[in-house]
């Protein structure tokens, strides 16, 4: 077809495997973009309101089911926001822990998000369950890497899914030294798996589609920033200090996406493992620096696809250095840490980052110590904004060369890249009998 | 019709059967599956019973966790049968038409059948029935309904009686409606 002549009207009604609800529209009339938008459909949830009337303890946990993959860093965020505006200080030993519980959750996520929503689009599949069929190997290799990461949340947070080990100043419960020197070599073992996921995303043909943009992540002077750190612009080399978390993430409303966007210093920023690895490259572990290199990530990267291969390099990096964490921890040996705390009127905020980017809470409470006010701000929520200015930057070039099927699919595999989340549903069996 | 749920398991499995609670705990009646497990696993103790909870638990992770089961399985989980809610049914996963996200919007639009799929595309072939519970609300919340909780002693009932023709290598009754008490 003559490119000029070139006339698309694409509308993915909620795009598939990524979580939550989101729609793609493009229109192109004879060769020229009209239109390019990112939808955002879902109902507001005021996870908020939630909050009104706690107690400063009772916060993490019930703002944790917030999500069901990233509940980790919901209450990890939390804790922190609270513990600031309570003026709780906490010990190393504690910091270590959560480390590892944070660490767990990004080899959970990270390792469900390449094999089941990215890999599919790069072999054809639409979904993993027809992977299973088609790579057996490859769906029974990130099952046994996912459980493993599943079960190191569980020794770690007491649970696999909404941990309840970690509060204010630290630990109800801490880990078994046994069931952690378990988790040590079953991570070991896991090695050649790893190896092997290297070898599989090495083989996928990655779009190779460019815009540069303002990379944001937490900065930390002494560690790979996950768990603390300044939030920091790749624009001006600079970090704020978390408490000034609505300075970098000024949101703003669009007709178009029920969902809040974000802007910095320019019209978009992302968030993310990519920005993350942009920003803080020369402090990942060294293996995942080999990895990146292996992998064909060079920083700065400006490709938004190559976001599921800094998620490889960061599932390696966890690897590895939740080893070494888990050495200290049981060389160490983990004590009991008094946890009484007497609630007070404050205000605080807290961050870290969780798989798709960083996640900002913040909580004030009066003067019985009731929560009077929160807010939470998402990765998602930071990306959406970025992810359509991506969109109209790549639909111009890649409509000369494709279908109205490619360009769609390129769209598609471009938002989930980011692995946005937006949002979290009930499941449930769903059956029909038929006598 | 062939009798699924004893078929093969004394030749097959001689390890006790695996008794599994599916739900999550903040969801209303979804929760019942892990509360009748509990309940029936704390009733009657016995070599013959491995209560297992899957509480809060991903249809990928429960793909993986199917897969490590070398023995024959009760799933109790609350379902959406279109029956009477209160009421239970035994069915064998494949009997019933269950949907599959065969394009899945999300990890999060996957479910149990989902989870059985993958598991048997990857070689899992353990005899397995489902104890499946209409549930009255799903809404969030930490408790079962009280039209739920006035079920549970029928349901415990029903589901023991189930457990017990199981292990004896007996067809148990497939279905039965939780009489309200007024």
């Amino acid at each position: 077809m003559n490119p000029d002549t070139k006339t698309y009207r694409i509308d993915v009604h909620h795009v598939t495997r990524v979580e939550g609800h989101g729609n793609i529209r493009i229109n192109t009339r004879d060769g020229v973009v009209e239109e390019v938008k990112l939808c955002i459909v879902e109902a507001n949830r005021f996870f908020e309101s939630f909050t009104r009337g706690m107690l400063p303890e009772e916060i993490p946990w019930i703002v944790g089911r917030i999500c069901g993959i990233c509940c980790v860093g919901h209450q990890l965020a939390a804790t922190k926001a609270v513990e600031a505006a309570q003026g709780i200080t906490v010990s190393p030993q504690t910091m270590l822990l959560r480390k590892m519980l944070n660490e767990s959750q990004f080899l959970q996520s990270h390792v469900l998000h390449v094999y089941f929503l990215a890999v599919p689009d790069y072999v054809g599949a639409p979904s993993v369950l027809p992977l299973a069929k088609s790579h057996p190997e490859v769906v029974r290799r990130a099952l046994r890497l996912k459980k493993l990461a599943n079960d190191y949340t569980e020794v770690m947070g007491g649970r696999t899914l909404h941990p309840m080990s970690n509060t204010l100043k630290g630990w109800r419960k801490l880990p078994d030294p046994e069931r952690l020197e378990s988790i040590r070599a079953r991570l070991i073992a896991a090695l050649p798996d790893l190896e092997e996921t290297i070898a599989v995303v090495r083989s996928l043909k990655i779009p190779a589609y460019e815009r540069e943009t303002e990379y944001v992540s937490l900065k930390n002077p002494n560690e790979y920033a996950l768990y603390d750190g300044e939030v920091f612009s790749s624009d001006t080399r600079s970090g704020v200090p978390v408490s000034a978390y609505r300075s970098v993430t000024n949101e703003f409303t669009v007709a178009h996406s029920t969902t809040k966007w974000s802007r910095w210093h320019r019209d978009a920023y992302a968030v993310g493992a990519l920005a993350r690895v942009n920003n803080n490259f020369d402090q990942l572990h060294p293996e995942a620096q080999t990895v990146a290199e292996t992998l064909g990530l060079r920083v700065p990267c400006y490709n938004p696809y190559m976001n599921n291969v800094a998620q490889v390099v960061e599932i390696i990096h966890c690897a590895h250095d939740s080893l070494a964490m888990i050495e200290v921890a049981l060389n160490g040996g983990l004590k009991e840490e008094p946890l009484t705390h007497v609630p007070r009127a404050g205000r605080g905020a807290g961050a870290v980052e969780v798989p798709r980017g960083i996640l900002f809470h913040e909580y004030a409470f009066d003067a019985e110590g009731r929560c009077c006010d929160a807010n939470a701000i998402i990765p998602t929520s930071q990306n959406i904004n970025n992810i359509e200015q991506d969109m109209k930057a790549f639909v111009p070039r890649m409509l000369p060369t494709m279908s109205q099927e490619e360009l769609t699919l390129h769209m598609e595999m471009l938002l989930r890249a980011y692995d946005p989340c937006i949002s979290c549903s009930v499941h449930m069996l769903d059956v029909e009998f038929l006598d | 019709m062939s009798n699924f749920l004893t078929e093969n398991i004394d030749e097959r499995t001689p390890l006790p059967l695996a008794l599994i609670g599916v739900g999550s705990r903040a969801g209303g009646d979804d929760a019942i599956g892990l509360e009748l497990v509990e309940r029936v696993a704390g009733l009657h103790p016995s070599p013959a019973l491995m209560p297992i909870l899957w509480e809060d638990t991903d249809a990928l992770s429960l793909a993986g966790e199917l897969l490590d089961i070398k023995q024959a399985i009760l799933l109790v989980d609350c379902a959406d049968m279109r029956l009477e809610s209160g009421s239970w049914r035994l069915f064998h996963p494949r009997r019933p038409r269950t949907y599959l996200a065969w394009d899945s919007v999300s990890t999060h639009g996957l479910g149990l059948a989902e989870a059985l799929e993958i598991a048997e595309s990857l070689g899992f072939d353990q005899p397995i029935a489902v104890f499946g519970v209409q549930p009255f609300d799903l809404s969030p919340g930490l408790k079962l309904t009280p039209e739920m909780r006035t079920c549970l002693p029928e349901l415990v009932f029903a589901l023991q009686g189930i457990v017990a023709a199981m292990i004896a290598g007996i067809r148990p009754f497939p279905s039965g409606r939780a009489a309200l008490l007024k």
